[in-house]
């Protein structure tokens, strides 16, 4: 991993954390941090409102040129916030700037479930945003977070800074990023849609299904495109379609697209911001974007994608 | 928290008419106790200008069998934890008239009452001024309280008055200033089932519009002072349409099972769906009874979030009364790069949609591509390119790389 490299001279990302036991941690990390962003470039903040609050009386009149986005604006889905911060990095890098500095703090969701999700996704920024010319510094606040994030925390901060000690406890590893991305192999009861290797077969009888779940359009549209370029991939890398399933599990539309291929070893796949104009890696970073929820089931004996709409 | 002055017996929080019918209701010896007042008795909260209207109810209580445990409001009962805020708004029935709802022991089993006049003053505080209460606290600590704009009250009046005077400009300045205030509203929502976040937002921002043009600035009350209730309202209006009680007792849950199974029976005798009056006749309960359970069953299909009517005539776009607050919205919304909205088929043209609703079904029933062609005096050939390029507009809509 090259992300501990990023200097001023060979932009990349710098992706660090705080883990504040005391809101004059916080503020005494941040504020010098954002203060340091003012005169390199942009800076930006994603924060809830309590500590952007201690952190604009800290700054004073410079809280005027930092930007402030509410955290649970932000961070909804973790695939949400790498398109999020992918256009808003583009846009600042397309206006000029050269370094972008961004305090954040994820809203933790209250399940199990969605710490083991938002941990992935540090793990993943890591990857997706390695040649980004921004500097992150993630924000974990002692006093409301679980332990076992604290945890994940050093695990896939590259530095974390605490009580003014800053050192590397960086293990990059897969498992950190499969831990969620990792897919159940729970078997579902779908229904076969008719196999066909013509993507407009495959929409008509999809938006059929759609319209018999009574699925709202913009979500019909959203199911179409997504599994569109599912399918195209099987297509083009998977040697062809196998079998296609659909159906309604516990209220939510899902449909499955198998192939010959013998699945993706990357557990990154869809998840790297493609770069503009750059054909080909576009499908699954798409299809994620557009389903609630993406799954890789490899060796079925080919490769299937579950999409939940 | 003994810095209010008087000590809580009955909390109230909520929208200036939520005070008149609180006060009606004292009048009409509903509510026992005397009204202290309020927003003027704290200056930390006349000072926050984001919070409509508190009100407390002094400890001294006339009757000495009140009926009334706990007084609350919209705003009230969805500041407090979600889990309960969901009960108990629904056993509240909240999408009432006057904003005022009280809660009276039993309430309905079927249900829990987040607190009653047992419940220690913190308790107590937190469920009248919901998610305030933090910035109350640290209002009385002396800490300074964010302001929801930075606009100054000079420009927000001039503001509101051009936006009511129907300036374009003005109307879009005011409603992205208050855009974030709306948002924040939007979230005591998140968790609420089968209601969509945009149209929470749109929701807001109609009633933001609608807050406008009933302002009076020469009160001198802060616009989101009074607006902030006119957000909320509308938004509780949406969610109470979209949502239906989901917490059930056991007693209820044995009557579901009831209603389901007589259904089904009456669905094999007769070959068709019984009405809910017949229904509520097979199963001696009453028609609401009937109607809420049902209501029940419904609830959990993530699908169905669309704020159609019972004849699936309804789309929450023809919800909008206000075509200016929906104009206000596609243009303040779609600038908002975090919002991440969905509505790809915006980028294509008239002709593109057309050929998309009517291959896919999503107006009406689906048809051929051939179809489609005649009808548009065109080959079948030439109208799947269309699609096919409709479809690459909005998969580029989804990179961001649109022109």
């Amino acid at each position: 991993m090259d992300t501990q490299l990023g200097t001023r001279s060979h932009p990349g990302l710098r992706h660090e954390a705080i883990v504040a036991d005391a809101d004059e941690t916080f503020v005494g990390h941040v504020a010098p941090f954002l203060r340091a962003g003012l005169e390199e470039g942009a800076t930006l903040t994603v924060l809830n409102r309590r500590h952007w609050a201690l952190l604009r009386e800290e700054l004073g009149a410079d809280a005027e040129q930092v930007a402030y986005t509410d955290c649970e604006d932000f961070y909804t889905r973790p695939i949400d916030a790498l398109a999020s911060y992918d256009a808003t990095l583009r846009r600042l890098t397309a206006a000029g700037a050269t370094s972008v500095r961004v305090a954040a703090e994820i809203p933790l969701g209250p399940t199990r479930s969605s710490w083991e999700e938002w941990m992935s996704y540090e793990a993943i920024v890591n990857h997706a945003l390695a040649s980004r010319p921004a500097h992150i510094l993630c924000v974990y606040d002692t006093q409301i977070t679980p332990d076992s994030v604290i945890d994940a925390v050093w695990r896939t901060h590259p530095h974390v800074v605490t009580d003014g000690a800053a050192g590397p406890h960086y293990h990059d590893s897969d498992d950190a990023i499969t831990a969620f991305t990792r897919s159940p192999s729970r078997e579902l009861p779908l229904r076969p849609l008719p196999l066909t290797q013509d993507v407009i077969a495959l929409r008509e009888a999809l938006s059929a299904e759609l319209a018999g779940a009574e699925a709202p359009k913009q979500k019909v549209v959203n199911m179409l495109i997504a599994a569109s370029q599912v399918f195209d991939n099987a297509l083009r890398h998977g040697g062809g379609v196998t079998a296609l399933r659909a159906g309604l599990v516990d209220g939510w539309f899902v449909c499955e697209i198998e192939d010959h291929g013998p699945g993706l070893d990357d557990p990154l796949a869809g998840y790297v911001p493609p770069a503009p104009g750059q054909p080909g890696r576009q499908g699954l970073w798409i299809a994620r974007q557009l389903a609630t929820r993406l799954e890789l089931i490899p060796g079925r004996p080919g490769l299937t994608v579950r999409l939940w709409l | 928290m003994d810095g209010f002055g008087f000590h809580f017996r009955y909390c109230i929080s909520g929208s200036p008419p939520a005070t008149r019918g609180f006060a009606q209701g004292r009048e009409q010896g509903l509510v026992p106790g005397d009204m202290v007042s309020l927003v003027a008795g704290v200056p930390a909260l006349a000072a926050t200008g984001d919070v409509s209207f508190l009100g407390a109810v002094s400890e001294r209580v006339a009757d000495p069998e009140p009926r009334v445990d706990v007084v609350v409001t919209h705003d009230a009962v969805y500041g407090v934890a979600d889990r309960h805020a969901r009960s108990v708004g629904a056993s509240l029935d909240l999408a009432g008239g006057s904003g005022l709802q009280t809660v009276s022991e039993p309430v309905n089993n079927d249900f829990e009452v987040v607190a009653d006049s047992t419940a220690d003053q913190e308790t107590l505080l937190r469920i009248a001024f919901g998610r305030h209460y933090d910035s109350i606290v640290r209002a009385e600590a002396g800490q300074a309280i964010q302001p929801p704009t930075a606009l100054t009250p000079a420009r927000e009046r001039q503001l509101v008055l051009a936006s009511v005077a129907g300036e374009p400009r003005a109307r879009e300045q005011l409603v992205e200033a208050f855009l974030p205030a709306i948002a924040g509203v939007a979230r005591l929502y998140r968790n609420v089932p089968m209601v969509d976040r945009t149209e929470l937002l749109q929701e807001g921002v109609v009633g933001l519009l609608r807050a406008a043009r009933r302002f009076d600035p020469s009160l001198g009350t802060p616009f989101w002072a009074y607006a902030g209730w006119s957000v909320r309202q509308a938004m509780q209006q949406l969610v109470s349409e979209l949502t239906r009680p989901a917490v059930l007792s056991d007693r209820a849950q044995r009557a579901l099972a009831q209603v389901r199974e007589t259904r089904r029976g009456y669905l094999q005798d007769h070959g068709r769906e019984p009405t809910t009056s017949e229904l509520a006749a097979l199963v001696a309960l009453s028609r609401e009874q009937v109607e809420s359970l049902l209501a029940v069953e419904r609830a959990p299909q993530p699908l169905q979030i669309s704020a159609s009517d019972s004849n699936g005539q309804q789309s929450a776009g023809d919800m909008l009364a206000d075509p200016t607050a929906e104009q206000e919205y596609e243009r303040i919304i779609s600038r908002l790069e975090i919002e991440r909205i969905r509505d790809l088929t915006r980028t294509l043209t008239a002709r593109e949609r057309e050929i998309l609703n009517q291959h896919y079904g999503l107006e009406g029933p689906a048809k051929t591509l051939r179809e489609i062609g005649e009808e548009l005096g065109i080959s079948a050939e030439r109208v799947r390119q269309i699609e096919e390029r409709s479809l690459e507009k909005l998969r580029d809509a989804v990179l961001g790389t649109e022109s």
